[in-house]
């Protein structure tokens, strides 16, 4: 998880979008149907 | 702003993280459409939007939520133009209320990871299967760094479970997805989404008490209660909350009613937490033009019978803050009655 900005005991410090999108990776979901185009190798 | 939430995504997906498949399409109109599509075909589907994007989604939302697709949709609560504006309030969601999707709001970014995983279980549920949004307030709560506990996958997988789609799209099963509904069919459609609606109100609550009871954090459901019974009450939604619970720490017999559920509304949450309150405050970070904040109309709705006096507070629209300064306004001016402004026009209360 190279976007933690630094650890806080056992919690990663984070945005709340990174929130959102670790919540959506957690659930495992299948397709992420998104705009504006995003960056992707 | 969304977009540090999908570029995280495709960044899991990119690094092998995560096994999905990035859709990039030229609008949010076609995001919308192509989450339609996916979950329609049985898999999780996932967006994220807000402000003119979530407007422009605005005709597949309906269609979603009327097709029963539970998809969860991250939503960074954002002003709408114009005047052109990036920053925060809640006009873009509160002007989708009724398009038939649950709307779940965050407090913290701690929050907004649980109700994530939350939403899926409740959108999902057999009594339910409806797209949820899960709404988190632009910059304030999406930019702002927090220490937040992440569960592993192994912690995530007993709760949040497998998808089973109660029905989809597959050429071996063929069925009908989206047909006309003529007229002596509509309303009972719409009957039905209703009754899901009303039903979501127990999952919810069902859903944050067995996520409290696996990993000791809960937000109260559909609403979080501070310090109520209480003779003033002040109801709102998003971050503002944290601001209001510090504030009301220096103040007796003043509580907080967090709304957490706009939809479904939890009228009876809020008729029960302001049964013996003689002053309710409702702060709108967003307006109704033409009537009142929304939250403040729909608390109106719910208190119909109740003896209180209710004022609502506009505030914080487009970003502008607000401060433990203007909570302190709401609670001077909480027997004013009707509609308030706060902090336009250099003035810290006007009508």
């Amino acid at each position: 998880m190279a976007f933690v900005k630094f650890r806080y005991g056992r919690k990663n410090v984070i945005s709340g979008s990174d929130a959102c999108a670790i919540g959506a990776q957690l659930a495992g979901v299948k397709v992420i149907a998104a705009y504006p185009i995003t960056p992707q190798k | 702003m969304e977009t540090l939430v999908v570029e995280r995504l495709a960044q899991f997906v990119n690094n092998g993280e995560l096994d999905a498949r990035m859709i990039k399409v030229e609008s949010e109109h076609s995001a919308c459409s192509a989450a339609f599509g996916a979950q329609a075909a049985g898999v999780r589907a996932f967006s994220a939007t807000n402000s003119q994007g979530l407007a422009l989604m605005n005709e597949i939302l309906y269609i979603m939520s009327g097709a029963r697709l539970p998809a969860v949709f991250g939503i960074v609560n954002r002003a709408m133009s114009s005047p052109i504006n990036i920053w925060c309030d809640h006009s873009d969601t509160m002007g989708c209320r009724d398009t038939g999707w649950i709307q779940l709001y965050c407090e913290s970014a701690q929050e907004i990871l649980d109700t994530t995983l939350q939403a899926f279980r409740i959108g999902e549920h057999k009594d339910v299967l409806l797209p949820v949004m899960v709404c988190f307030d632009g910059f304030i709560l999406s930019h702002l760094y927090e220490p937040v506990y992440i569960p592993t996958r192994t912690e995530v997988k007993p709760f949040v479970g497998k998808y089973r789609p109660h029905v989809k799209l597959d050429p071996d099963k063929p069925v009908t997805m989206g047909p006309v509904g003529m007229p002596d069919s509509y309303m009972e459609f719409k009957k039905q989404q209703a009754e899901a609606m009303e039903a979501a109100k127990k999952v919810i609550k069902d859903v944050d008490r067995e996520f409290k009871r696996r990993y000791g954090r809960g937000y109260g459901g559909l609403v979080e209660k501070v310090n109520i019974p209480a003779k003033t009450i002040i109801i709102a939604l998003g971050s503002v909350c944290g601001t209001i619970k510090e504030v009301i720490k220096k103040h007796k017999n003043i509580g907080l009613l967090r709304i957490r559920s706009f939809r479904p509304f939890p009228e009876k949450e809020v008729k029960k937490a302001c049964a013996k309150a003689e002053n309710i405050c409702v702060i709108d970070r967003a307006f109704s033009f033409g009537n009142h904040g929304p939250i403040f109309t729909e608390v109106n709705s719910a208190l119909r019978n109740c003896n209180a006096t209710i004022t609502g507070f506009i505030a914080g629209l487009g970003g502008r803050d607000i401060t433990p300064d203007d909570i302190e306004n709401v609670i001077k001016n909480a027997d004013e009655g009707g509609t308030l402004w706060l902090d336009v026009f250099g003035k810290g209360v006007s009508r």
